[in-house]
C-alpha cells in the first residue's frame, strides 16, 4: 500500500470502529424487557375459561 | 497477471487451502446443527428451517470476522500471509454461505404470501423510526449485494480492467458491508436472543477486529516516521543525491528490506548474487510490500500473491508486463546508497556489486 493508503486505512478504522462499538451497544440497549411472570400471568386465560379482552401481544417471528 | 486470465488459477496451496475452507464450513454446519437439536428438543424444539437459518448467519458472520482479520494479522506476523494469499477465496465462500441464509430466511418468512418475496421483504416492515422493531432484514440484504459486488469483480480480470487504485477502493466497501452485519445482527437476532454471551461474542468480534486494524496501521504510522537516517552526498553528475541507507549486512541474501526517505514511499532493497537492487516498495498488483517479500528464482516476489519483477529492470519475466519504479543503487565499502528519484517503471539499473571480501 502507499503512504497515503495506509494513513487514509487507519484514520477509517479510528473512525468506523468506535462507530461499530457504539451502534451496537445502543441496539443493545433498545432492547424491550423480558417480560415478567407477574406480566405473564396476567395476559393468561382465567380459570372460568373466559377469554381476556385484550389478546395477548402476537410475537412476530424474527431468526 | 497480464498474461491472460482463466478462470481460477488453481495451484496446489489454493486446493489445500479450499479444501480447508468447504470442509471447516461443512463440520460447522454440521457441529451447529447437531448441538441445536440437542439444546432445543422438544418442547421448545425450532424448525430446521430456523435452525439452518441461524447456523449459516452464524457462519457467514465467523468468516466475515476472520477475513477481516486476515489483513492486519499478516502486517504484524508472517506467519499469516498463506492466508492472505488465498483472502479471495475464503470471500467468495462467504457470499455464497451468506447467500443460502439469505435465500432461506427470505423463503420462510416472505416466500408464503401472495406477494413477490422481494415485495414482502422490502413492505413487511417499515418501523424505520424504532431501533428495537426495526427491518434489520434490510441492513443484511445491502450487506449482502455489497458481498456479491465484491464476490463478482474478486478476479484479477476486474483487477486490471478497473485498475488497481478502482478496484481497492470498491473492496474496501466490505468495511461497510461488516458494519451493517454487526447492525444486522444487533437489531434482528439479539433483540430476541438475551444471552449475554451472545452479544459478548459479536462484541469480541467487533473489538477484535477494529483492534487489528488500528494497531497494525499505527505500526506502519510509526515506520513511516521512522526515516532512514540519511547523510547525503553530490553524485558525479548533476542533480544526483545518494543517501546513505545503512550497511549491506541489514540485508540478508535473496531477501529484502525497507527504507524510508523524508517523505517519500518506501523504498525496497534487495540482495542476491552479491549485488543489491532498489525498485519501489509497492506492488503493481494490490500494493504489497515487496520489500517484505524474496527473491524466488532470481525475481522479487511480492509476499501477497507472488506476483513477480526482475530486480534489475523492476520488470516482470515473459509473459507478463507488470513494470515498477526502480532506483539507482551503489555499494560504498560497507554502505549502501540511494538515489531517491524514482526512475519510470521498468528502468534497467545496473545492481551495485558487494566487493568480494565484504560478501
Amino acid at each position: 500500500m502507499t503512504r497515503s493508503q495506509r494513513r487514509w486505512h487507519t484514520w477509517l478504522w479510528l473512525a468506523l470502529g468506535p462507530l461499530i462499538v457504539i451502534g451496537l451497544l445502543t441496539a443493545l440497549s433498545a432492547r424491550p424487557p423480558i417480560a415478567t411472570q407477574s406480566q405473564v400471568s396476567s395476559i393468561a386465560p382465567p380459570a372460568n375459561g373466559v377469554e381476556p379482552a385484550v389478546k395477548p401481544p402476537i410475537v412476530e417471528r424474527r431468526p | 497477471m497480464s498474461a491472460g486470465y482463466v478462470t481460477v488459477q488453481w495451484n496446489r496451496h489454493k486446493r489445500i487451502y479450499d479444501a480447508c475452507v468447504v470442509g471447516g464450513i461443512a463440520v460447522y454446519l454440521g457441529v451447529f446443527f447437531a448441538v441445536g437439536k440437542t439444546l432445543y428438543a422438544a418442547p421448545n424444539a425450532i424448525s430446521d428451517e430456523i435452525l439452518a437459518m441461524r447456523a449459516l448467519g452464524t457462519c457467514a458472520f465467523l468468516l466475515l470476522n476472520i477475513i477481516l482479520c486476515i489483513g492486519p494479522a499478516a502486517r504484524l506476523d508472517r506467519r499469516c500471509l498463506p492466508l492472505l494469499y488465498n483472502r479471495r477465496h475464503l470471500g467468495v465462500a462467504t457470499f455464497l454461505v451468506a447467500l443460502a441464509h439469505a435465500v432461506i430466511a427470505i423463503g420462510f418468512y416472505h416466500g408464503f404470501g401472495n406477494v413477490s418475496p422481494f415485495i414482502s421483504l422490502l413492505t413487511s416492515n417499515t418501523n424505520y423510526g424504532s431501533l428495537s422493531a426495526f427491518p434489520f432484514q434490510i441492513l443484511g440484504v445491502l450487506a449482502l449485494l455489497i458481498l456479491f459486488l465484491m464476490a463478482a469483480t474478486s478476479h484479477d480480470f476486474w483487477l486490471k480492467n478497473l485498475g488497481a487504485p478502482a478496484w481497492k477502493r470498491l473492496h474496501m466497501l466490505v468495511y461497510v458491508a461488516y458494519g451493517l452485519l454487526v447492525m444486522h445482527v444487533a437489531l434482528g437476532f439479539l433483540q430476541t436472543q438475551r444471552s449475554p454471551w451472545l452479544a459478548a461474542l459479536v462484541g469480541a468480534g467487533v473489538v477484535t477486529v477494529s483492534s487489528l486494524h488500528l494497531i497494525a496501521g499505527l505500526r506502519e504510522y510509526r515506520k513511516d516516521g521512522r526515516r532512514t537516517h540519511c547523510s547525503q552526498s553530490s553524485g558525479t553528475h548533476a542533480g544526483e543525491t545518494w543517501v546513505d541507507v545503512g550497511s549491506v549486512d541489514d540485508i540478508a541474501e535473496q531477501r529484502g528490506s525497507t527504507v524510508t526517505i523524508g517523505e517519500s514511499e518506501r523504498i525496497a532493497l534487495f540482495r542476491t548474487n552479491g549485488c543489491i537492487s532498489a525498485t519501489t516498495n509497492v506492488c503493481a498488483h494490490q500494493g504489497g510490500p515487496l520489500g517484505e517479500g524474496k527473491i524466488i528464482d532470481g525475481c522479487i516476489t511480492c509476499p501477497w500473491h507472488g506476483w513477480q519483477y526482475r530486480p534489475a529492470d523492476g520488470q516482470s519475466p515473459p509473459p507478463f508486463t507488470e513494470r515498477i519504479a526502480t532506483y539507482r543503487v551503489r555499494v560504498v565499502g560497507r554502505r549502501v546508497e540511494i538515489d531517491p528519484a524514482p526512475l519510470p517503471p521498468g528502468t534497467a539499473v545496473e545492481p551495485a556489486r558487494i566487493a568480494e571480501d565484504l560478501k
